[in-house]
């Protein structure tokens, strides 16, 4: 069995700040991770391959620095890493980022066997858009199973899985076939962590990268800024309320009950309602 | 084919509607269904895809101006999609409020024949299990909601949110880092990547309030935040502030709640 886990290099969002006066991002000293929920895909990717043997394969779509998370990845568990980097990428919007990342795999599936399940995360922290997946799984023609929680039986000789669904209200239990696409939710697993033998062979492993010629990409227009139907016009900070927040000052009174009668001199009405709330109604 | 959702019936339906019908604009619900689709669909179709969009616009070239939290929900960006048909979007739910409901729609209801058979789709629905817990559902319809944040400082704290919550007959819910440390389940998330609500009040403690935070409570009818730091953005769109740490201001709070809200105390200032 092979399996391909696409992962992404994101800035750790929860430390990046914008320039206070300029409104641009800063980028500058703020580390990279592994996209988080791809972790779990990695994670659920494994725990196949332990099962029922085989091979994962990691790819990831980015500048040469994204190494630094594909030997994360070895470290992990991974058995081969692939880095697809070009400047003809640059400026990739999810179009053209899935049409690289579909051809990336099917000369994966060429080069080192034929591919049986393709697994991300449900969608990037950086982007947030959860269109990558189901982007790759329409060019590649795969079955489409996103929001996964748990793979809860594979056949590889009758080519069959099932699957368990987050969906609106409750949890739908697919069977479907491979080759297949899933999205994994994030923490259905918990994430293994690599061995220090495991930390040392991915230090000196030999990560394959390609350019969009080696992946075999046959239309350059198709990828990055040229390839992206939808173009960023403006990115700017929201603008404040144009009345700052009142700030409640307590006068010889406990805060919170000078909160409290803010609250209900700004908003008469609520008393009443929250006295109903209050009591259950 | 169409009672449950699958994605290959319903991308092929979509699909074979927009291609009827060639509209300039399609619009989706940015919910686990309609990314599920969305993406699935823009690809088939080959056109842009503007993920969970905050607001919508139509510049007077008909071109659509979808604006959506970027980089992690620290800035907004407006995306076009020039020359490609249609112009897809997903948006968030309730970020816009209801319409009102209209007398006489101008809308026809078209029926659409898909010559689609059970044979030609391979995944099957297998069973359908209904989520037990219906209460986390109602955050995004709650009138009060209590929120708490990295600031609370550790997941013991997270319990005097809960505990004001329970008080108020409030729901409870979170920002993003708090379910990233798995301290509070993504059901009760709010913001870009959780819930968006649209409280009458909504009570934000530790919670420094980045975009990310901030579209998700932006309808919110008053927003009361209690931070430590008194530059964090959660100030530049609540309408009360109070500078201090929620650790501490929490059980008074909910304690100066209980007895205000209590028949007993009404009756006696009516009196």
């Amino acid at each position: 069995m092979h399996i391909v886990v696409c992962i992404k290099q994101v800035p750790d969002s929860a430390q990046i700040r914008v320039h206070p006066v300029t409104n641009t991002i800063m980028r500058q000293g703020v580390p990279t991770i592994i996209n988080p929920y791809d972790l779990f895909a990695l994670e659920e990717a494994l725990r196949l391959r332990d099962k029922f043997g085989g091979e994962v394969t990691v790819l990831t779509m980015g500048p040469p620095s994204a190494e630094d998370s594909l030997r994360k990845a070895l470290t992990i568990g991974a058995d081969r890493a692939v880095l697809l980097t070009d400047r003809f990428f640059a400026g990739s919007d999810t179009l053209a980022t899935s049409y690289a990342l579909a051809a990336a795999i099917r000369k994966v599936g060429s080069t080192f066997g034929a591919v049986d399940i393709v697994f991300t995360g449900k969608q990037t922290i950086d982007g947030d858009t959860a269109q990558v997946g189901p982007g790759i799984c329409k060019r590649l023609d795969y079955l489409q199973l996103t929001y996964v929680s748990k793979v809860s039986s594979l056949d590889l000789s009758g080519r069959t899985i099932e699957v368990e669904r987050r969906s609106e209200g409750g949890v739908q239990v697919l069977r479907s076939t491979l080759p297949c696409l899933i999205t994994m939710l994030e923490g259905t697993n918990q994430v293994r962590r690599g061995s220090m033998i495991n930390a040392l062979t991915a230090a000196r492993a030999e990560i394959v990268k390609w350019s969009a010629q080696d992946a075999g990409i046959e239309d350059i227009q198709k990828c990055g800024l040229r390839g992206s139907p939808t173009v960023v016009k403006r990115v700017f900070a929201p603008t404040p309320r144009s009345e700052k927040a009142k700030v409640v000052e307590a006068a010889g009174q406990p805060p919170a009950e000078a909160l409290i009668d803010e609250i209900f001199k700004l908003r008469p009405k609520l008393e009443t309602e929250m006295s109903d709330l209050a009591r259950g109604f | 084919m169409l009672t449950d959702y699958r994605n290959e019936s319903y991308t092929k339906a979509l699909t074979d509607v927009v291609n009827t019908y060639k509209p300039e604009i399609l619009l989706l619900g940015a919910t686990t269904l309609g990314r599920d689709l969305a993406g699935a669909v823009a690809t088939t179709l080959l056109t842009g895809l503007t993920a969970d969009c905050t607001e919508l616009d139509v510049d007077s070239d008909n071109s659509l101006a979808a604006t959506r939290p970027t980089f992690g929900g620290s800035l907004l960006c407006t995306i076009y999609t020039l020359n490609f048909r249609p112009q897809m979007a997903t948006v968030r739910p309730r970020v816009m409020p209801m319409p009102e409901r209209v007398q006489k729609p101008i809308g026809r209801v078209v029926e659409h024949q898909l010559g689609m058979v059970e044979a030609d789709i391979v995944t099957k629905v297998l069973a359908f299990v209904p989520d037990r817990d219906k209460a986390t559902s109602n955050l995004a319809y709650a009138d009060i909601v209590v929120a708490g944040g990295l600031g609370l400082g550790s997941l013991e704290n997270f319990q005097l949110v809960r505990q004001l919550a329970s008080v108020l007959g409030a729901e409870y819910g979170c920002s993003r880092p708090l379910v990233q440390k798995g301290w509070v389940s993504s059901d009760r998330q709010i913001g870009q990547t959780g819930k968006t609500i649209r409280p009458k009040l909504y009570i934000a403690a530790g919670i420094s309030g980045a975009i990310q935070h901030r579209v998700g409570v932006d309808g919110a009818d008053m927003i009361v935040a209690i931070n430590t730091d008194k530059n964090a953005p959660i100030f530049d769109f609540a309408h009360l502030a109070l500078v201090t740490d929620a650790v501490r201001l929490l059980p008074a709070l909910t304690e100066a709640f209980r007895k205000r809200l209590s028949p007993h105390t009404r009756d006696r200032i009516a009196s």
